[in-house]
């Protein structure tokens, strides 16, 4: 039987860049029913893991949104112009649904960081977002895909909250 | 005028390069050199640090063959405590190594140059990457994909993590193997071997459609350096050196890695930040050499397992011994993959691997440690020195694209004369002008020590220095 999988990536060493690999964290401790790995980068060789899923959320750091804000939205797979060493995830479901003939949902979750200097640990912000990514990842496994397709949800890890 | 062409950034490969043609007036190619435009220097900033933190701290060289640097840096270390590790850690130590070089000869394979390989050096240049391979023959993509995780997967199980894992350190390795583990490895080598002989089968007629780049592709006599059991025999963990000619007589054998500075000189290009190594009884630039996988496979009598022999036998058949064009390179990589799964799967089967005996411990018996084991690339040679407290006062690095260097160069020289036409590079000139260079599969951030991502560019130069094209491609 198919398993949801979620994936936290990001570079541990470069602060809160981490963010995604720190809420795979406290996933793997909370969740016993899905299969929680951590990545550097994503690579093709996700892409069998990928298809084998029910489901897959991605937990990764974003600079282009507020810092201490989650935000969960569902990808679709995309087709790749290009490739060097890293992809996207919606590149990573495309070649899952090329090499295997099926790329399950996915949603991205994604933590606003503004703190990416060169050292290990997150910071203070950096960790409630990891936890509120945790949180969100939780519910998007909680409910019912069909309603979140419909929409995208943006969470702010100190408080406020809206839905799009 | 003659002219000046620059190729920036050099694409589908490990780190930052750029290619330079000079041109004479006639539009004929009077020059061509690789710069490597970057600089990390790994050997300065691990000065002062605890001689025990260099398996690690040498990992981070690279995120492709971290594995390469922290086996090599281990063995320098072991070295310096003047110790003989536990025969089960050096087995183990084997394992990992050749699970590193399974995942790394799949990314050039498969990743970097199946591309050019399945869908053609002139096909159009958005569509030559992985996912084009994907389009094109799935079954190619799918099984490259796999034979780089199992790799990544056998790292992982035996050492914790795939890219820069801690488990090799002085004296050993820090855990023994379980038998869990041991087969877990072991269930997942028939898939590896299968996809190997698909891609060996599939491989074979597609390398004969590249009659030109065989021709072109750095193909040209040198010497060839690598390790050997002793006796001939394909060898990647340690044992001499051995150098054979471009006639395949052995021009030296028994060479301790010891005494590298004896046989190799070192010098420094002064359009690049990769030194260039040479031969150093024939000097500089005479005593050019290629090391890696053609390299070992010309001057081996065999590689000692099964498939892999079979399989040389048909190379040296189609293409003769040695082997002088680099375009080979592609050919001896599958060999050696399957060699690495079908010697894995030996020493996996081997009495004494679940032993717990695999660290020796010891304080510093010597001020001096130097090392040498084959990665992907080729020969790896680490050297440090140390003070009383056993802090690093100094280390020299000798990476396998140093050792590659000035072939790489009269390999580029060559294809850019082969392809540039009346002064112009056309977009299949120069995906062949960099494919000459994959085919070394050269990894700058190890060679250079430098931060950075893959690219690379190429320049036509006029006689007068003065640059009249430049072809950069965004990655």
């Amino acid at each position: 039987m198919k398993r949801p999988l979620v994936i936290g990536y990001g570079n541990t060493l470069r602060e809160d860049d981490g963010v995604g690999v720190r809420a795979a964290q406290l996933l793997r401790e909370a969740l016993a029913d899905a299969d929680v790995m951590q990545s550097n980068q994503l690579t093709p060789e996700l892409a069998e893991r990928i298809a084998a899923a029910s489901l897959v959320i991605f937990l990764d750091a974003a600079v282009d949104q507020p810092c201490g804000s989650v935000r969960s939205r569902e990808i679709g797979a995309e087709n790749a112009d290009s490739w060097s060493h890293h992809l996207s995830p919606g590149q990573l479901l495309g070649i899952a649904r090329q090499l295997a003939g099926f790329a399950p949902p996915a949603f991205l979750v994604s933590g606003g960081v503004d703190r990416m200097g060169w050292s290990e640990g997150l910071s203070t912000d950096g960790a409630e977002t990891a936890a509120a990514m945790a949180a969100a990842a939780i519910g998007i496994l909680s409910a019912d895909s069909g309603e979140l397709v419909a929409r995208e949800h943006v969470h702010d890890a100190r408080g406020s909250e809206r839905g799009s | 005028m003659a002219q000046r062409i620059v190729i920036d950034p050099v694409t589908r490969i490990e780190g930052h390069a750029k290619v330079t043609v000079q041109l004479a007036d006639d539009g004929s190619v009077a020059d061509a050199r690789l710069h490597i435009t970057q600089l990390r220097g790994f050997e300065k900033f691990c000065e002062n640090r605890p001689f025990y933190e260099m398996p690690s701290l040498m990992a981070r060289i690279c995120g492709i063959c971290p594995v390469s640097h922290l086996i090599t840096s281990a063995k320098a270390c072991d070295a310096i405590l003047g110790v003989n590790i536990p025969e089960n850690a050096a087995r183990l130590r084997r394992i990992l190594n050749l699970a590193q070089i399974l995942q790394s000869h799949a990314l050039s394979v498969f990743h970097l140059s199946s591309p050019d390989l399945v869908l053609g050096m002139d096909a159009a240049p958005e569509t030559r990457h992985l996912f084009g391979v994907a389009a094109t023959a799935p079954e190619v993509a799918r099984d490259g994909i796999r034979l780089r995780q199992i790799g990544q997967q056998i790292i992982e199980i035996l050492a914790g993590k795939r890219i820069h894992p801690a488990w090799v350190v002085p004296g050993g390795v820090s855990a023994p193997l379980t038998e869990e583990k041991r087969d877990q490895i072991a269930q997942m080598l028939p898939d590896g071997i299968a996809a190997i002989e698909r891609t060996l089968d599939r491989f074979r007629g597609l390398f004969q459609r590249f009659p030109e780049e065989m021709e072109s592709f750095a193909n040209f006599p040198s010497l060839f350096l690598g390790l050997t059991d002793g006796a001939g025999k394909l060898e990647y963990y340690d044992g001499p050196l051995r150098l054979v000619a471009a006639d395949g007589n052995v021009i030296a054998t028994g060479l301790k890695p010891q005494e590298y500075r004896q046989f190799l000189g070192e010098v420094g290009e002064s359009d690049s930040y990769l030194k260039s190594t040479y031969y150093l009884p024939m000097g500089y630039p005479d005593g050019i050499y290629r090391v890696g996988p053609l390299a070992r496979l010309n001057l081996v009598t065999h590689c000692g397992t099964r498939r892999a022999d079979h399989e040389l036998g048909v190379l040296r058949t189609m293409g003769g011994f040695p082997l002088l064009s680099s375009f080979h390179y592609h050919h001896a990589r599958l060999i050696e993959m399957m060699h690495s799964l079908e010697r894995i799967e030996e020493l996996l089967h081997e009495p004494q691997v679940l032993s717990p005996h695999v660290r020796a411990f010891a304080e510093p018996n010597c001020d001096e440690g130097i090392a040498i084991s084959e990665a992907p690339r080729g020969t790896l040679l680490h050297h440090y020195k140390v003070d009383s407290n056993g802090l690093i006062r100094w280390a020299n690095l000798i990476i396998a694209t140093g050792h590659n260097n000035l072939a790489m160069n009269r390999g580029v020289k060559q294809a850019a004369t082969y392809f540039v036409r009346d002064g112009k590079l056309s977009e299949g000139a120069l995906n062949r002008v960099e494919a000459v260079i994959r085919t070394f599969d050269p990894c700058l951030s190890c060679s250079t020590h430098a931060v950075g991502q893959m690219p690379l560019r190429i320049s036509l130069l006029a006689a007068d220095g003065s640059v009249l094209d430049t072809r950069t491609r965004a990655i």
